[in-house]
């Protein structure tokens, strides 16, 4: 059961010393930053004018409900076609 | 740049959302190095960047500070939209980070490329093999170099847990660097 046994503090300190460089902080792009910050003045000035401040939405949420919206009346109309054609070849016998 | 100059800083942003840009500035780079290591893609960790400052921006009027810094705050938000982003692709929240940092083109980070880089990449291995939550405290520790309190309030738990968390996650870096056949001084 690792980890329920207290560990001298020099063991933690022994792997946190080799593992501290790993993972260096990255710097942003200069060109993004500015880019964005920019983007972000305008929101303010908008914002700061009463505008309401919104982000931008994904659309793949709004064309998987439209994908799914128009199977299903796909579905429907199938199920209305054959229904309707066994009446029909009932009415006919 | 004591909290009480902050605070009033984000006073001023929130009474003057222009005043925002002060503190964009201070946290962009810190914000986007959390995320790019979240990701592992430039483009990604941009767009996500990008949200993260749009949505603090919207959301300034609702802070309250709590006692943690703003900076806690802004990575909140960021740990929020990377899990949705991983949510939304049906991708497994797994920090790849044998892929992240030496995936990308050495122009893009060329101080990430440098002597050691060997090591580096052994070490990131050794890394992208523990879980993700082990993973991402990882990041903040080591690349945002957040406090136990901090990281908690990031990842919505307390500061012993975290702490517990850490320690047990040392001792799983140093069970697989075992394994791989790599002692430490400590143990002898």
């Amino acid at each position: 059961m690792m980890g329920l046994i207290a560990q001298p503090e020099c063991v933690y300190q022994e792997v946190e010393g080799q593992f501290v460089g790993a993972l260096p902080r990255v710097a942003a792009r200069p060109d993004f930053r500015q880019e964005l910050a920019s983007n972000l003045a305008l929101v303010a000035q908008h914002k700061s004018s009463g505008m309401v401040v919104s982000q931008p939405h994904p659309y793949v949420p709004g064309v998987l409900v439209g994908v799914a919206a128009g199977a299903l009346a796909t579905s429907a109309a199938i199920v209305v076609l054959v229904l309707r054609s066994r009446i029909e070849r009932r009415v006919s016998v | 740049m004591t909290d009480r100059d902050e605070a009033l800083e984000i006073k001023a942003a929130q009474e003057d959302p222009n005043a925002f840009a002060v503190l964009y500035e201070r946290y962009v780079d810190r914000i986007y190095s959390y995320i790019y290591h979240r990701v592992g893609n430039v483009y990604e960790a941009e767009d996500l960047t990008s949200r993260t400052f749009f949505r603090a921006l919207s959301h300034l009027d609702g802070y309250v500070d709590k006692g943690y810094p703003f900076s806690a705050w802004l990575y909140r938000i960021a740990h929020n939209l990377v899990a949705n982003w991983y949510r939304d692709r049906g991708r497994k929240p797994v920090v790849s980070l044998e892929t992240l940092v030496i995936g990308s083109p050495p122009e893009e980070h060329p101080e990430v490329v440098t002597q050691g880089e060997d090591d580096r990449r052994f070490l990131q291995e050794v890394i992208g093999e523990i879980d993700p939550l082990r993973q991402e405290l990882l990041v903040l520790k080591f690349a945002e170099g957040l406090s136990n309190a901090e990281i908690g309030q990031i990842l919505g738990r307390s500061e012993g847990a975290i702490k517990s968390l850490y320690h047990r996650t040392l001792l799983q870096l140093r069970k697989q660097m075992r394994e791989r056949g790599i002692e430490f001084d400590a143990e002898s």
